[in-house]
C-alpha cells in the first residue's frame, strides 16, 4: 500500500478504482494517462463498497491493464485481496491508501494477527502476550508485516 | 574429459512421429525408476563417439509422474553437427548411454490464473508435460501451435486426441499463420510460454511487452542459444597460465572441459548462469539470456557455454 500513485507506462489500459477521496489522489496520475492518449477506464465506489460489481469489473479485464485502487485503509486490503485473486500481480497494481493506517502484525509465536497504527515500533500481540517488534518485512501470504521477538 | 554425474539408460522402444521427428523412449540401465521431474525440465544426453561425446539437450516430454521411463522427441535438424543425425541415424533400440538428471529453467508459473502456450515447431517439446501437468491439476490452459502442415506437425494425433478444446493449430502451408493479435485477448492473470526459433520468441516478446505484458508474466525457452554474428577462433589463458584454444566450431565450455578443466555448467544454453566464470582482461561477445545489460557492458565475466571473445585472446578466473 502507497501514499501516492506513480505512472506506471507502455500499458495499453488503465483502471483507475476509487471513492470520492480516493480519486483525488489519483488526479495526477489520471491526467498523465489522459496526456499520454491511452485507454482508461473509472470504477467510483459510493458509500459502503459494493464488492460484487467491482469484482465483475475487474474479472473482465484483458493482459497489459494496470489497475490502480485508491481507497481508506478499512477496505483498501480487500479490494486488493480481490484483484489479486482475479490475477492482477504485484507488477500490474498499485493500491493506495488515505487516512489514518492501520497496519496488520503477524505474530512470529503464535502466528494470531494484531493491528497497529502507522507509527508504533512495537506491539503486544493480543493472542500471546509476546511483545512484538514491528519489521518493514511485508508477507504477501498472510497481508501483515511480520512481528518479531522483541522482547521475552 | 570432465563430466557431470548422469545416469545410465537405454533405449526401449523408438517410434516414427513425422518425417523429422522421432521419439525415444529411455529406461534405467539397472532397472530403477528414473528421477521425478517437474514439467518443462529437460535432460542432456551424452552420445560416446570415438572422438568424445555429443552433447544435446532435449525436454522430457512424458508425463512427469511416470518414471519408468522418459520419453524424449528430436527433430533432425538441417544444420545438424552430428547430435539429430546421430540420433536418427545411429540410435538403435536396445543402444546405451548416459543422459543428466533432469533440469529445469522453464517452470510452470505457480502464480498464474490462465497459461498459454505459442510453440512453434518442435517447440511443442517442453509444453507436453506442461499441460499434461495443468490437465491432471484441473488448472486452465491453451495451446497455441504453429507448423508447416499437419502432416509434420508432431504430436498433432496426441493433441488432438487428448487436448481438441485447448489445442489451436496453425499451418503456415494453409496461410494459417499464428498471430501476435491473439496475446491480446488473454484474461488478466495469464502467463505465457514461449518455444520456438529465436525470430519467434523475439517477436512475440517484444509483442507481449508492448502490449504491456509484464516481464513476470512471461517465460520462454530457446532451443537453440543466441549465436555471435562472426564465429571466430580464439585462446583463452587460465589462473595457472594454461593456454586453451578454442576453434571456431567450438564453446569455450567444450574446450575447458576437453582440457580437463574442471568448469561448472549445467543448461549448455546460456540460461542457467551455473557456468559463469570471471574475465580477468579481454573483450566478451556476450550471447546468453542470464547476465543484465549492466553485467554484460561491464566485461568481467562470461558464460563459457554460449559466449565467445571479441578480442582474440581472454584471461579468465579458473
Amino acid at each position: 500500500m502507497n501514499k501516492e500513485a506513480v505512472f506506471i507506462p507502455h500499458k495499453r489500459k488503465y483502471l483507475f478504482c476509487a471513492d470520492q477521496q480516493g480519486m483525488k489522489l489519483l488526479s495526477d496520475v489520471i491526467e498523465q494517462v489522459k496526456r499520454s492518449e491511452c485507454s482508461y477506464d473509472l470504477f467510483v465506489f459510493e458509500g459502503d463498497p459494493d464488492w460484487k460489481p467491482f469484482f465483475n469489473f475487474l474479472k473482465k479485464q484483458k493482459m497489459g491493464t494496470y489497475l490502480y485502487v485508491a481507497l481508506n485503509n478499512q477496505v483498501l486490503g480487500h479490494a486488493q485481496t480481490l484483484a489479486e485473486e482475479i490475477g492482477f500481480s504485484a507488477e500490474e497494481a498499485q493500491y493506495v491508501v488515505y487516512g489514518e493506517v492501520v497496519r496488520k502484525i503477524f505474530c512470529c509465536r503464535c502466528h494470531g494477527i494484531n493491528e497497529a497504527k502507522e507509527k508504533e515500533i512495537e506491539i503486544t500481540c493480543e493472542q500471546c502476550g509476546l511483545v512484538l517488534s514491528i519489521s518493514d518485512h511485508y508477507s504477501t501470504h498472510h497481508h501483515a508485516f511480520l512481528g518479531y521477538v522483541a522482547k521475552l | 574429459m570432465y563430466k557431470e554425474k548422469t545416469i545410465p539408460v537405454y533405449i526401449k522402444e523408438i517410434y516414427q512421429e513425422t518425417n523429422d521427428v522421432k521419439r525415444f523412449i529411455l529406461a534405467s540401465v539397472e532397472g530403477k525408476l528414473l528421477p521425478r521431474f517437474n514439467s518443462g525440465a529437460h535432460i542432456a544426453t551424452y552420445l560416446k563417439r570415438e572422438d568424445g561425446f555429443i552433447i544435446r539437450q532435449y525436454s522430457l516430454t512424458s508425463n512427469p509422474d511416470k518414471t519408468d521411463q522418459y520419453q524424449i522427441a528430436v527433430r533432425l535438424s538441417n544444420a545438424s553437427k552430428g547430435g539429430s543425425l546421430f540420433w536418427h541415424e545411429q540410435i538403435k533400440v536396445g543402444d546405451e548411454l548416459h543422459i543428466s538428471y533432469p533440469k529445469n529453467d522453464f517452470p510452470l508459473s505457480f502464480k498464474a490464473k490462465h497459461h498459454v502456450f505459442y510453440a512453434a515447431g518442435i517447440g511443442i517439446t517442453p509444453f507436453l508435460s506442461m499441460i499434461q501437468e495443468l490437465s491432471d491439476k484441473g488448472s486452465s490452459f491453451e495451446l497455441h501451435y504453429a507448423s508447416k502442415s499437419k502432416e509434420v506437425c508432431a504430436f498433432y494425433d496426441y493433441l488432438r486426441k487428448h487436448f481438441s478444446n485447448q489445442s489451436h493449430f496453425y499451418f503456415s502451408k494453409q496461410h494459417n499463420r499464428v498471430s501476435t493479435s491473439s496475446l491480446e485477448k488473454h484474461p488478466i492473470g495469464t502467463h505465457i510460454y514461449f518455444c520456438g526459433p529465436v525470430s519467434f520468441i523475439q517477436e512475440f516478446t517484444e509483442a507481449a511487452l508492448g502490449i504491456g505484458y509484464p516481464k513476470s508474466s512471461i517465460h520462454l525457452e530457446h532451443f537453440v542459444p543466441v549465436q555471435p554474428m562472426n564465429v571466430e577462433p580464439f585462446q583463452v589463458i587460465t589462473k595457472n597460465g594454461e593456454v586453451i584454444q578454442v576453434a571456431k566450431e567450438q564453446t569455450l565450455l567444450e574446450a575447458l572441459l576437453h582440457n580437463n578443466v574442471e568448469a561448472p555448467y549445467s543448461c549448455r544454453m546460456g540460461r542457467c548462469g551455473t557456468c559463469e566464470i570471471p574475465v580477468l582482461k579481454g573483450e566478451i561477445d556476450h550471447c546468453d539470456s542470464f547476465l543484465t545489460e549492466d553485467q554484460k557492458n561491464a566485461q568481467r565475466s562470461i558464460l563459457t557455454c554460449v559466449s565467445r571473445a571479441k578480442s582474440g585472446k581472454l584471461v579468465i578466473g579458473i
